[in-house]
């Protein structure tokens, strides 16, 4: 080892997670601005789920469960590593997208909430089905009650989608946002493939924004 | 470009999505301004906000006294009812916790508060406080007296 400097690296302190009323306190600070980012955050997430997942269920909802989840621990906020805003919008997107997981995982089994008699069921030659088969193979492909309401999502979906895009059919700028978004491009992507300054890809996107809100307002009463 | 959509769903979430992250990180005063230009009140909607938040602070907090509280009654239940055997002549009592307050001169200060002496305590509130060290776990490092019935 001789010549060798030994760089001795201490380790780590493990992050400090805020105590209740640490959250209550920094959320009793939180600017109007930053508000209204999670005001504006949260009615996103309802609309990307869609009425059918968020099952009336509200962005005040959204934003009551996060401030809930971090509160009872199911949550953490480390103050030394990031503002209790971006603590919540992590929350919000994660709940958003738990409620959207259950709604889709509920849609495909929803014999677990029927009667046992229902299950009883006959088969071609009128005999008698075991209640597992009928199970088994009704699980394995949705109803038609199940296809009728995936249906009407995707008719509810595509109509949202169609509508944010032809608000900004006449604006090149915003449309070849949205179709970048389409391939699976972020922000820094889209700059690049345009070769956009951040400002110019920012100045954009707020277009697409307020219209599409206004979309969605019209779309969800919000 | 590649990766396409394959749903209606799928493809309202990309837009989405991209959005979101507008709003994660767009600067204060464009939002401000957003809303307004919307024909929304940023302030009313703020002042909304903040409210939903006390709100779900406030239940928090309120379920947890609530759950204290409940904790607190049943440990005062367990310890109301919780079998305890003690003597059962008043003499023999007395002599107990004249032997707790030899050995732990300590205790005799807080148990014969408001200036009361040994002698003026009552069989009643020898009970109650034989009751007490018991719960206490106190009696049971006490050489206590025979218990002769």
């Amino acid at each position: 080892m001789k010549g060798k400097t030994a760089v001795k690296t201490s380790p780590q302190p493990k992050p400090r997670m805020a105590t209740p009323e640490e959250i209550s306190r920094a959320i009793d600070e939180i600017g109007s601005a930053d508000l209204l980012r999670l005001n504006r955050y949260a009615i996103n997430r309802i609309c990307c789920i869609g009425p059918h997942a968020a099952s009336g269920r509200t962005e005040d909802d959204l934003l009551q469960t996060a401030v809930e989840r971090l509160m009872d621990g199911t949550r953490h906020w480390f103050p030394e590593k990031a503002g209790i805003v971006s603590c919540l919008i992590g929350a919000i997107r994660s709940i958003a997208s738990a409620w959207a997981a259950f709604g889709k995982r509920n849609a495909n089994s929803p014999e677990y909430a029927i009667l046992e008699a229902e299950l009883i069921k006959e088969g071609q030659d009128g005999e008698v089905l075991s209640p597992f088969d009928v199970l088994s193979t009704e699980n394995a492909s949705p109803n038609v009650e199940e296809q009728a309401i995936q249906a009407e999502i995707e008719t509810e979906r595509k109509a949202l989608a169609d509508e944010i895009e032809a608000s900004c059919a006449d604006d090149d700028p915003a449309s070849m946002v949205i179709l970048g978004w389409q391939s699976d491009m972020d922000g820094p992507a889209i700059q690049k493939e345009f070769s956009w300054t951040e400002t110019e890809y920012r100045t954009t996107v707020r277009r697409i924004q307020r219209r599409a809100h206004k979309i969605a307002e019209r779309h969800y009463g919000r | 470009m590649a990766d396409k959509p394959r749903t209606d769903a799928k493809r309202l979430a990309r837009i989405l999505d991209g959005l979101a992250e507008y709003i994660q990180n767009s600067p204060a005063e464009a939002l401000l301004e957003d809303a307004r230009q919307e024909g929304h009140d940023p302030e009313q909607i703020a002042a909304h906000v903040r409210g939903v938040l006390k709100v779900a602070v406030k239940t928090h907090q309120q379920r947890e006294l609530n759950r204290a509280r409940e904790a607190y009654a049943q440990e005062v239940e367990s310890i109301r009812t919780r079998p305890i055997q003690l003597p059962a002549k008043p003499e023999t009592r007395r002599s107990w916790l004249q032997a707790v307050f030899a050995q732990q001169p300590r205790l005799q200060a807080a148990f014969t508060m408001q200036n009361r002496e040994f002698s003026t305590l009552t069989d009643e509130d020898i009970e109650a406080h034989l009751r007490k060290l018991e719960m206490l776990g106190i009696l049971k490092d006490i050489k206590l007296p025979e218990d002769n019935g």
